[in-house]
């Protein structure tokens, strides 16, 4: 029995293994954000990254694409960009006959996976046409509901620095983003590297690594880890602590639990063991906890770091509730 | 799905677990009632060491070391009832072995009886995990730190009981101090209060300033002394000056004066001595409140005397009184006894009945005469006797007086119903019967 299991676990760590070395042959030095990344498709989930620009973000999108058989396409996100570019429209078109019809063009969110590049640079409006795409996988225009391929991956970025003509993202389409990953800048060695790469007449070349079919494997995988229910509760207690520090105004919603827990079965996973723990929940925390936490007023002015509120909820949890250790 | 093998592996996770936490509960525990049997052991080590000084009364010594005992023993007996959870083992062997929830997620999932093949294979790989585990490494049976704190403790403990004081009591030969006795006033009236004042007078009365004071004194004046000393403190106020000689005799005779202590003249002959001592260092203040002190002192004294005056008279007097009613009670017995004499020698008058017969009655019989005669003697000289005296005698203590020889005020009809005089108890049947049978139909 546990050699189905062993071997499933073993595909997995495999395949995943494969798909992040292929990347890192052209991006240096993002192991977690590549982790991260990985983590969010395999989950189902979105990811927003943030980083100044010319941090690699989209190559790494890019690149991640390439070494997957998966339909990729980018949206460059522009205050004039309207929902039907993004989604399609429906067009007239002239039959042989001469008969004149209205057609749906597909727009690029038609893909598996899609870069969002500079998402806050587009209006609200624009910004909400994801939204249906990226919670039910399906886009409305008109009367008609269109269903997306399966994986569908959207994959936005953002700029945290230019404030002038951007939009931020409203909580309700944050929320959708399994991870927000904050692309920070390369160490001097990692550097070196990225120079070496890039700066010479051969650029690395990837290969195509992992398949559609491969990837939705992936996905059922993850999710059959099993959980214990003090781990789970640790990650609702994680979880409900945001809704209560001086500084929240709103906390995290059941997405971010949604988050925790699956983040943390992959995790575990990757860590070779058949059980979700606490600690797997620590490390995903972050990622799946720091755009869903809303800042007061008073967080807002003393420009308190939400990083810095999770890592106090952390610290200040305990792992093994009391009540479990009473109630067994 | 192989249902032995998943048994095995929940098998040996549980044996694992229990091993876990009957290890880990002996370490508690050793290290709990080490704790306790220390910060109890405060209690009694304080208590040897106050008895070094001030010995401690059985009754101290036995209460105190029964609440410490009872409370260790309360606290111990909670400790030892206390037990761990399984779950609290998997916990806590997770956090030692570095298994990453392996454990906690196993207890749980074994609990719960869940299943699936996942978990299975997450019990197998713990279960491997488990045999190799050895609890005797991850929890070693060490000796708290606290142990050697309550060893060094019990040994101060009992070190103190046989140290070789004089005053030391040794509790584990069950010695103690006795118990406390009152302190029991000191009789002022006794003759060596008198002679240690005589003498305290003599001495004052060599110095010219104290002299009036010693006077007094030899006169039982006290507070006319205490006046005296007053005016002399007085005096030293004010700053009046003095040949050096004066204040060398007066500092002479307070001191000479100061060594005529006795039971209860304590405070008197140190407030004399310190007037003299004041007076030596040239210091004026301090003689002069010594001399305000000695002078209180005094006062309190007469009151002092005069009150057990009051209450030995008063002593003296019920002691009188008691004797003469034991008196005048062996006369009165002596009386009734040739009353009922004379009595019993006019019995039978033809009715076969004796008239003064009564119901049996405790105690002697007393008469009317015998009772007023008392109250004359012992009360008003003139007269007594009277219905009025007597009265006002039983009102303060209770009559002894037959409650049908006392002279009423009732009516010749009443005074023949109070005073009917009883039918003796042999003769109440033939009497009912005689009654009954002349009874008209």
């Amino acid at each position: 029995m546990s050699t189905v299991i062993d071997e499933q676990v073993e595909t997995f760590q495999e395949k995943f293994k494969r798909v992040r070395d292929e990347v890192s042959r052209v991006i240096v030095g993002y192991e977690e954000i590549i982790e991260g990344v990985m983590m969010s498709l395999l989950a189902n989930g979105h990811v927003l990254l943030e980083g100044v620009p010319g941090l690699g973000k989209t190559r790494l999108v890019s690149t991640l694409s390439n070494v997957m058989h998966l339909k990729f396409s980018r949206i460059q996100f522009t205050p004039d960009l309207m929902p039907a570019d993004i989604t399609g429209t429906n067009v007239v078109q002239e039959t042989p006959l001469g008969e004149r019809l209205l057609e749906f063009q597909p727009g690029p969110i038609f893909s598996n996976i899609v870069l969002a590049d500079e998402i806050n640079r587009a209006t609200p409006k624009t910004q909400s046409a994801l939204l249906e795409a990226m919670e039910e996988k399906s886009v409305t225009v008109g009367k008609h509901t269109h269903k997306l391929d399966l994986p569908f991956f959207v994959l936005a970025t953002q700029n945290p620095l230019e404030m002038e003509g951007t939009y931020p993202l409203p909580e309700a389409q944050l929320d959708r983003f399994f991870m927000k990953l904050k692309v920070n800048y390369p160490s001097g060695d990692d550097l070196h590297t990225i120079l070496d790469r890039t700066t010479r007449v051969d650029e690395p070349e990837v290969d195509r690594v992992l398949t559609r079919d491969e990837v939705l494997d992936m996905r059922i995988t993850a999710r059959a880890v099993p959980i214990a229910r003090p781990v789970q509760d640790y990650a609702v207690r994680i979880t409900l602590a945001t809704h209560r520090h001086k500084y929240v105004r709103y906390g995290s919603s059941p997405r971010g639990a949604q988050a925790l827990i699956i983040g943390a079965k992959i995790r575990a996973l990757l860590n070779n063991r058949l059980h979700v723990s606490c600690d797997d929940i620590r490390s995903v925390a972050y990622g799946a906890l720091r755009h869903r936490i809303l800042l007061n007023f008073e967080g807002e002015s003393e420009r308190v770091d939400t990083d810095a509120i999770i890592k106090g909820i952390l610290e200040s949890t305990p792992y093994v509730d009391e009540r479990h250790l009473r109630a067994v | 799905m192989n249902p032995s093998s998943t048994f095995a592996d929940n098998e040996i996770i549980l044996q694992l677990l229990r091993k876990v936490e009957r290890r880990t509960r002996a370490n508690r525990l050793a290290h709990e009632l080490t704790c306790g049997l220390a910060v109890v052991l405060i209690i009694p080590v304080t208590l040897k060491i106050w008895d070094l000084f001030s010995p401690l009364t059985t009754t101290t010594v036995t209460a105190m070391l029964a609440v410490c005992a009872i409370t260790f023993l309360s606290y111990a007996v909670l400790r030892v009832c206390r037990k761990g959870t399984l779950f609290q083992a998997a916990a806590s062997i997770d956090e030692k072995a570095n298994l990453y929830d392996a454990m906690t997620s196993a207890s749980w999932f074994i609990q719960k009886k869940e299943s699936s093949k996942w978990i299975e294979a997450q019990l197998e790989g713990t279960a491997r995990n488990a045999a190799t585990l050895d609890v005797s490494q991850l929890y070693p049976q060490v000796i708290p730190r606290m142990t050697y704190l309550a060893a060094t403790m019990c040994l101060l403990f009992v070190g103190l009981n046989f140290i070789p004081l004089s005053l030391n009591h040794n509790w584990f030969r069950l010695q103690a101090a006795p118990p406390g006795i009152p302190p029991q006033p000191v009789n002022l009236l006794q003759p060596s209060i008198e002679e240690a004042l005589k003498a305290m007078a003599k001495e004052l009365q060599k110095s010219e300033k104290t002299q009036a004071a010693g006077d007094a004194l030899a006169e039982k004046q006290l507070s006319k002394a205490a006046d005296e000393l007053r005016k002399l403190a007085e005096q030293m106020k004010d700053g009046r000056s003095e040949s050096s000689q004066m204040m060398q005799q007066m500092q002479r005779s307070l001191d000479q004066a100061s060594q005529h202590s006795a039971a209860g003249l304590e405070q008197l002959s140190k407030d004399l001595a310190m007037a003299s001592e004041g007076l030596k260092n040239q210091n004026r203040q301090s003689a002069q409140q010594s001399l305000q002190s000695a002078a209180k002192d005094l006062e309190k004294l007469e009151q002092a005397m005069s009150s057990q005056q009051t209450q030995s008279a008063g002593n003296r007097k019920d002691q009188q009184r008691r004797d003469k009613d034991q008196q005048q009670n062996r006369a009165a017995a002596g009386q009734s006894k040739g009353a009922a004499e004379k009595k019993d020698d006019n019995k039978s008058d033809g009715t076969g009945m004796d008239p003064s017969a009564s119901p049996p009655r405790q105690g002697e019989r007393t008469t009317l005469e015998v009772q007023l005669e008392q109250e004359r003697l012992a009360g008003i000289p003139n007269g007594g006797g009277i219905p009025q005296d007597i009265r006002e005698s039983s009102k303060q203590q209770t009559s002894r007086l037959e409650y049908s020889n006392v002279q009423s005020e009732l009516g010749a009809a009443r005074k023949d119903l109070m005073n009917r005089d009883g039918i003796p108890w042999e003769y109440r049947s033939l009497v009912k019967g005689y009654m009954q049978a002349i009874r008209p139909e």
